[in-house]
This record gives structure tokens, sequence and C-alpha cells, in this order.
């Protein structure tokens, strides 16, 4: 599944809408209980779990991308 | 000594300034950051050789066990010890320094013991280093400190700009403008905003906040002396004190940004016009968002999180769900903030206050209700700012009653009677509320006003408003001759009496 549709699914908005520049403050409907929420929802989507320093740090999508990344996740050019 | 004192800005300032620009000129911004941790111990010294003696056990205490933390991340059970064992002793101190009496207090009357209250002190700052340092300590645990230098941490954990009332900085955001710094020391256009920008918290904080103080004072020490008033008083009052805490925490603000960017130290942003926030979640990100973010990064998203997995995991409802996720843990979360601001039943009030209107408000999106129009989340969340405030301000929980009592028509039809009432020179007040009310939804704020030259660490935002782009400072000769007109009013009106109202936290 890709990354922007999980998060436009939580978020309730159009993942077109979504880049890696997204965030808690550009982003409608992204406030602290979303962003837990959407954090769990990445997990269930892509297998895999995030510690709460990874979670304190991303700022953005782009360091959300990054993140699975590192645990091995393959994501398409576009996701 | 505070930053609206004759001595701060006749002596302290420029000769830590020259000290700094000098250790810069010897050693460059190693020896500029070691100088500027000797300044800062010189700056706190001055309130008190004990709160020296305590602030530097702190700093080494924490400094100690944080590296002996990261030093052995591979080993969690000896970091995860090691962090109880910081985070307990930081609490164990600041429950004894802040809390002994509030606690001794709660005994005499459960127990209905009659124990005495014990002599004390409160040092300056203590909840703003301590909470600086446990977030250093946790980050530590997390594996995210990488500087090693007791020389930077003891000028991040004690650095003059936000060592007696914040901003709560976090450990990366000052040790990542240490790291390979090469950039000028006497940068003219960043020192002059930084100028601009203490001139205008010094504004806020001499002109604004201290003369609107006496009105706040004469309702609520009025009150708490045993006089009463009616609705008109008791919202003026109310309303003065909403503007003097404003104006004076927005000030400090203001100046210690400023100081920081004075001295190359950028810092986030704590402050972003509260009260234009249309929601009360939207308040919490615009009034001391340090401290939110402080306490939403080490509270509420560890307490969520685990609540979350708790429901998924149980397959919860949604209203179980939001439960657990987000009502529990805001309350919680803001209660903890509410009883950190200070000892005694009006902090544990307050924070519940905010807790559970901020549950409310996640709630109402949560379940998708309809949006409000942003002029009544407006009305509401100043509503609950403002009864907020009177809780926050009275000495205690009966004086805070009368006021709201009298706010919302308790004694409407029938004045209290036999007793005298609060006088307030409505004349004078209601004409300070009125602009200061102009001032703070319809001007830019202060960062707005010195965008050009970005000083925070915090995102620049993408674009302001027309109005900001006309206030829009410049590095020109216009400017300073304004900013110095503005410097030279405030110091005119420095008193000698008045400290910021976030020192007693």
């Amino acid at each position: 599944m890709r990354l922007f549709e999980t998060v436009a699914s939580v978020l309730n908005i159009d993942a077109g809408s979504l880049t890696n520049e997204s965030n808690g403050r550009n982003t409608e409907n992204w406030d602290s209980l979303r962003h837990i929420e959407l954090i769990l929802a990445v997990e269930t989507a892509f297998g895999v779990t995030f510690s709460m320093s990874e979670m304190v740090s991303m700022q953005d999508l782009g360091d959300m991308r990054e993140l699975l990344v590192e645990k091995g996740v393959t994501l398409e050019k576009a996701a | 000594m505070v930053f609206n004192s004759y001595e701060f800005i006749v002596i302290f300032l420029p000769v830590a300034f020259a000290a700094v620009a000098l250790a810069h000129g010897i050693g460059g911004w190693n020896a500029a950051f070691a100088v500027l941790g000797l300044a800062s111990l010189a700056f706190y010294a001055n309130w008190g050789p004990e709160f020296l003696g305590i602030l530097l056990v702190s700093i080494v205490s924490n400094y100690v066990v944080g590296s002996i933390i990261t030093r052995s991340k591979e080993n969690k059970v000896q970091s995860r010890s090691l962090l109880a064992v910081g985070l307990l002793g930081n609490l164990a101190a600041l429950g004894y320094f802040k809390y002994t009496n509030f606690f001794i207090d709660i005994v005499n009357q459960t127990a209905g013991a009659s124990f005495s209250h014990l002599s004390v002190i409160l040092p300056i700052g203590i909840s703003f280093y301590t909470f600086i340092q446990i977030g250093y300590l946790i980050d530590a645990y997390n594996g995210m400190v990488k500087e090693k230098s007791f020389v930077k941490y003891f000028t991040f954990a004690s650095l003059f700009p936000c060592v007696t009332a914040g901003p709560l900085v976090l450990q990366r955001e000052i040790f990542q403008q240490m790291e390979d710094r090469k950039d000028a020391f006497l940068d003219m256009t960043r020192i002059a905003a930084g100028l601009t920008l203490f001139t205008i918290g010094l504004f806020k904080k001499v002109v604004f906040a201290d003369s609107i103080a006496q009105y706040s004072d004469t309702v609520f020490n009025g009150v708490a002396g045993g006089q009463g008033l009616d609705a008109m008083t008791a919202w003026f009052g109310a309303l003065a004190y909403s503007f003097q805490l404003y104006f004076d925490f927005s000030g400090y603000t203001d100046m210690a940004l400023g100081l920081g960017a004075i001295f190359g130290i950028m810092l986030p942003l704590n402050f972003n016009s509260p009260f234009k926030a249309t929601s009360i979640s939207d308040f919490w990100q615009r009034w001391h968002m340090t401290m939110t973010r402080f306490f939403t990064n080490y509270v509420f998203s560890p307490m969520a999180m685990k609540g979350m997995r708790r429901a998924v995991a149980g397959q919860f409802g949604p209203a179980r769900k939001f439960a657990v996720s987000g009502a529990w843990p805001i309350v919680f979360t803001m209660l903890v903030a509410g009883i950190w601001h200070g000892s005694g039943w009006v902090f544990v009030i307050y924070g519940l206050i905010h807790g559970v209107a901020i549950a409310i408000n996640n709630a109402w999106r949560y379940f998708n209700m309809p949006e409000l129009a942003p002029v009544t989340g407006w009305f509401l969340t100043m509503l609950v700012v403002v009864c907020g405030l009177v809780v926050f301000r009275a000495p205690d929980v009966p004086t805070a009653m009368t006021i709201l009592t009298a706010m919302f028509g308790g004694n409407l039809l029938t004045l209290p009677q036999g007793i005298e009432l609060v006088q307030l020179a409505v004349a004078d007040v209601v004409p300070m509320i009125v602009l200061f009310g102009a001032i703070v939804l319809l001007m830019p704020n202060s960062q707005e006003i010195v965008s050009s030259t970005w000083i925070s660490t915090s995102e620049k935002p993408e674009s302001i408003g027309n109005f900001a782009k006309k206030m829009l400072w410049l590095p020109q000769a216009r400017w300073g001759l304004a900013i110095a007109g503005v410097f030279v009013v405030s110091f005119s009106m420095i008193g000698s009496d008045s400290s910021f109202l976030y020192y007693q936290f």
C-alpha cells in the first residue's frame, strides 16, 4: 500500500494534496491524536514498528519515508 | 537581575557581549560558547549563591547521568535504570523545592494534622532548567544525543536567555548550532534583528504589561482580601490579567529570542499570537509553544501511543478508543502541565479545565462533528482561556470562585451586602483593554515583524499577511531610529520592582 494513501485515509483527505513536506502544521486534520493514529496505520500497513524516539523525531512525511526505507520497506517511487 | 532592569541592560549585556566577542576573536565559536556559559553563570549567580549551587549540582549530575546513559545504550536494562534514577532525581529535587508546602497542606487538610510550613527556597527557573535537562536524559536514552562535551552541555543547560523562564529548548536544537560553527560572530544583521526583538519585548513588558498590572492586582487582591465585586468589575479584572500575562510572557519571550540571536544562538518560537486562536488546541500551539511541545513529546505521545495500541489490540469501539488514546492522555498531560506551573489547587484546576476543553475539542474533530464558524471557535476558546486565567492568577480557589461567579452573573440581582466592593478605575482600564485587544487581534506579531531576518530554530512561516509586510523590519537607518525611540521610551519606564510573572513557576 502506498504511503500517501495510508496517510490520506487516516486524515480523511485527498492523497494528491500530500507531499514529502506535509506535516502537522501544514496539513488539514493532522493533529497530535491523528499523528498517533497515522503512525499506527503506517506500522500496520508496512509491517514495521516505530520507537518513541522515531515517532518524536519525524517532522514530516519525508522523514517517515526515510525511516521506512531504513527499516527495509520498498516504496514505489511516487508512493 | 531581570532582562528589564538597568543593571542587565547597562552592565551585564554589554560586558557579556564584549567578553563573548573577544573569546570568539581569540578562540572561535568553541571559546565563545564557553564564555557564554560563564556569562550565564554570572547572570544566574546574581539571584543568590544558594541558587547557583543548586543549578550547578543539577547540571553536573544530569550531565554525568546523561553521558553514562548514552554510553550504555547497548545495555537496555542499565540505561533504563539510569534513566529512572535521573528522572526521579530531577523530580525529587523539583518536588522538594516547589511542592513541599503544598504536600504539607494536603496532609493537614486530609488528616487533620497541623504541620507548619517549611522555609524552602524556590530557586528561580528550576521548573525550566529541570525540564530542559529531563528532555536531555530522555533523548540520551533514545540514542538521540550526539554531543559529548561538558563545556557545551554546561552552556546549553545554563544558557542565560532561557534559564529563568524558557523557552524549553531541546538538546538537539542547541547542540546542532554548536557543531562546526564557522559564521561570523559579529553578524550585524542578525544582531540588529536580535536587538529589535529584544526592544519590542522590553516595550511589551514595561509599557503594556506593567501598566495594566495595577488593575488586575486591584481586583484579585481585593477579592482575596474579602472585598466583593459586580460582573463588570470581575470581567475587567479577568481581562486585565489576561492581557498582563500575555504581554509579560510574550515580552519575556521576545527578549529571550532576541538575546539568543545577539549571542548567536537561535531559540525556538514560544509565542505566536495565541489570542488569535480559533480552537483551544490551536491556542496551545501558539501559547508557551515549547512547553506544549515538551509535554506532547514526553507525556502525551507515549501515553496516547500506548492507549492506541491497546485499543487496536482489544478492538475497542470508537468511543472507547478515543477515551484511552485521546481523552485520558490529554487530560492527564494538561493536569501535569498545570501542576508544573506551581503548587496549589488552583494549578490543578487550571490544568483540568484545559485538559477537558482540549479533550472536547479533539472529540469534536474525531467524531466528525460539524465545524464551528471561526468566530464561534474563537469566542469559546477565549472564554476558556480567560476563565482559566482567573483560576491561574487567583491566590486560592475561593478567590477564583468568587470572581468567576461574579463574571457569570452570580451577583447580578443582589450585590454582596455588608462588605466593601472592589473599586476599579473603569475609565482607565477600558481604553487599555480595547487598545490591547486591537493589538493582539489585528497587529502582526513581533516575529512576523522581524521575519526578514529569521532568528529562530522554528520553521519560518511560508508567508506573512499584508499588514505584516507593511510593518516588516529591515536593517535600515529609519528602522534603527524607530526602534531606538521605542527603546528610549521603554528604558525610561523600567520600574524598580517588576519581575516576570513566569519567574514564579
